[in-house]
Order: structure tokens, then sequence, then C-alpha cells
């Protein structure tokens, strides 16, 4: 079986707090698809996923090649909490702007 | 030389105060050199009246005024002390850093400024787990501050950035913070937008409460989607507090397992003035188990 790449979420972004950084994410995430290599994110305890940064990399990719894509492409390695928050938005995301 | 004198409300009425800030604003068509502010009988000054009154203090600060204080109470004057508060206009003073103060109840003043919004937060982070929320989870609480932080970049359009200050209460273990800017105001701005697409105009009020919905925006940047203020009432929710907002002519209140309060003021604001409670017995513990989960 194969395994696939850790990425840390820290070595992509200065922040995780704006846009712009949310796109060097998107930008990152689409790379891997274009290769077909999916992969682990690894986003630590203390990064505050704000809607700016989620918008410009995770709703990005919902946008541009869809929500059943982003899930069968990548993995989260984190805590309940950060869990739970990016599933929020994501649900949030999928309910109002791909329905 | 010209000088002018403003005199601070000694309570925390809020009618009092933007009456106070509009009659200030307009102060400033007169050309002044020098403003005093009169604290006079004030014996208290709340996390609100501070930024609001910061904001304006740029606005003369913008137009070259020199600024000083005089009066205030005894309490009121050691706070200020405490956070450092007149200094804040000096010309070696920079607002737009994280400054420390000489109490563990209040973080500091801060200017919004978009580069530092990051540092500010990290910042925040080591006050709030030091002080109070130790082996708690903080990130929920800086998240919502960079939401706010953006709100404002994102759509304010104001001459001055805004300000922020935080307030822990132990004995109730409430944090609160309030930040001010003196931008178009959300009711205005989500107005504006929709105006434009030919929708139908809303009253202040109702305007903010739209723009708590998930998904409702002024779509000021293509990037926007309506999250971020919808993010900001959950938090309140979550944390059992309560969300407070002033906008142009409408104001809202939305305490926890109660139902929203919006009313019509007639205080002409221009701009936006947030404050939220939090209580801090509600943070989850930090969670130290990292697995690798499905989205």
């Amino acid at each position: 079986m194969n395994t696939l790449n850790n990425i840390s979420l820290k070595s992509i972004v200065l922040n995780t707090d704006t846009n712009v950084e949310g796109i060097k994410l998107y930008c990152i995430i689409e790379t891997s698809l274009k290769q077909g290599n999916p992969f682990v994110l690894e986003i630590e305890d203390d990064m505050p996923l704000t809607s700016s940064f989620l918008n410009s990399s995770f709703g990005n990719v919902i946008d541009v090649y869809g929500y059943s894509i982003l899930k069968s492409h990548l993995k989260l390695k984190c805590n309940k909490n950060q869990l739970d928050r990016v599933r929020k938005y994501l649900y949030k995301y999928n309910e109002i702007y791909q329905n | 030389m010209n000088l002018i004198t403003i005199i601070v409300p000694n309570n925390g009425n809020p009618d009092l105060w933007f009456e106070f800030i509009n009659d200030s604003i307009l102060k400033l068509n007169l050309d002044v050199d020098f403003l005093t502010v009169d604290f006079n009988t004030v014996s208290i000054l709340y996390p609100d009246d501070f930024v609001v009154l910061a904001c304006l203090l740029d606005l003369y600060h913008l137009k070259k005024v020199k600024i000083n204080f005089k009066n205030g109470l005894p309490y009121l004057k050691r706070h200020l002390k405490n956070i450092k508060f007149k200094k804040y206009w000096n010309e070696d003073f920079n607002r737009d850093r994280f400054t420390l103060t000489h109490t563990d109840k209040t973080l500091c003043l801060w200017h919004i400024c978009p580069e530092m919004i990051t540092s500010y937060c990290i910042e925040a982070k080591k006050f709030y787990e030091t002080v109070f929320l130790k082996d708690k989870d903080a990130v929920p609480l800086t998240k919502n501050l960079s939401e706010i932080f953006n709100n404002i970049f994102h759509h304010s359009e104001s001459k001055v950035n805004g300000y922020i200050i935080t307030q822990y209460f132990p004995k109730k273990n409430i944090l609160t913070f309030s930040v001010c800017d003196f931008g178009i105001g959300i009711a205005n701005c989500l107005n504006k937008y929709y105006s434009k697409k030919g929708k139908e105009i809303l009253s202040d009020s109702q305007a903010i409460r739209k723009s708590l919905n998930y998904g409702e925006s002024s779509y000021s940047n293509k990037q926007n989607k309506g999250f971020g203020l919808s993010d900001v009432l959950d938090f309140t929710e979550n944390f059992k507090g309560v969300l407070t907002i002033y906008s142009n002519n409408g104001y809202l209140e939305k305490e926890f397992d109660k139902d929203f309060i919006l009313l019509e003021t007639g205080h002409n604001f221009s701009g936006t003035l947030i404050k939220v409670e939090v209580n801090t017995l509600e943070f989850d513990k930090i969670d130290e188990e990292s697995l690798i989960h499905d989205l």
C-alpha cells in the first residue's frame, strides 16, 4: 500500500489569517490534484483558520473541482478541535455555495 | 494657535457617547492646533469607550493636531497610566505595535494594522494563555479577532484603521473585547450592495442582523463569502456570551439563549462598534492528540 505524503501547513503559509496565504494552500492542492498525488495536510493546534484563509484555499478548490474531489484527495492530520472547525466550514460552504 | 476642548461623557450612556463623538467630529472642521481631552469627573471608561475615543483621537492626529489630556478621577487616571493611553498620540509612540500594559486584566489598546494582525494575535494568544486560559484552547478567540480585523479591511473603507482593547473580569470569568472603526458601517455597506443589486433596502438594525447570516456579504472582494461575522456570532453563542453591534443607526444585541434585540438608534454613527463578551469557563481544553482524518 502506498503511503500518502505529509505536508505541514506551517511549511506552506506564513499565517492562516488572510486570503493571500489561503491562495498558497490552494496552489499546493491544485498542483497535487493535477499530479494525482493525494496527501495528508498537517494542521498544528495553534493555527487560527479564518474564513478568509479557508475561502481562498478549500473554498476555491470546491468552486473549481467540487467538494467530492477535495474529500477524496485530501486527509487532515490535526486535533479534534481543528478538525471540527474545518468540517463545519466545509459543510456550511457546500450547503450555501454548491446547492 | 487655536485650542479646543472636548469633554468626555462621565457615564457609559451610548446616546451621550455617540453625541459626543459626532460633535467632536464636527469640530474637526475648525482650524485647530491643540486638542484638550477633558476627562472631568469620569472614574471608569469601558472597552467600548476606549476604542471609540481612540478612533476619534486618530482623526485629530491625522490632521496634525497636538493632543493632551486633563482631569479624570484617580481610578481612571491609574487605569490610563496602566494602559499607557495618554502616550498613544505622542510622536515617538508606535500605536501599530503590541504595547505591554501594567495590568494583567487588560490586553493593550491596539491600532489595528493589517501587517501586524498575525503578530498581534500571537501576542494576544500568549497573554490569554498565560493569564487565564492556561491549558485551554485559545484558537477560537484569536480566530475571531482576525475575523473582525479582516472584516474592517475588506469592507469598512475607514480613514482610521480602528482599535481594539480586551478586558478580563476574573471573578465573573468574562472576557470582553471591543473593536471600533470609523468606516462606512456594516448597515450602509450591505445596503449599498443591495441597492446596486436592485434588492430591497433594510433598516440599519435589520441589515446588521442580516450580515450575521452565513453567506450574506457585500462581496467587497471576490474572496468574501459572508462567513466572518457569522462565525463571530457562533463564537458568542458557543461560549455563552453576548454580541453587541452599533453601526450607523442600527443596534443589535444577541445574548446566548435569548432573542435578538434590534433597535434603530438615531445615533448617525459613521462606523462600526463591535463588542464581544464570552465566558472563559466554556473554552475547551487543548487536545494534543493529532490523528489522520478524512475530511
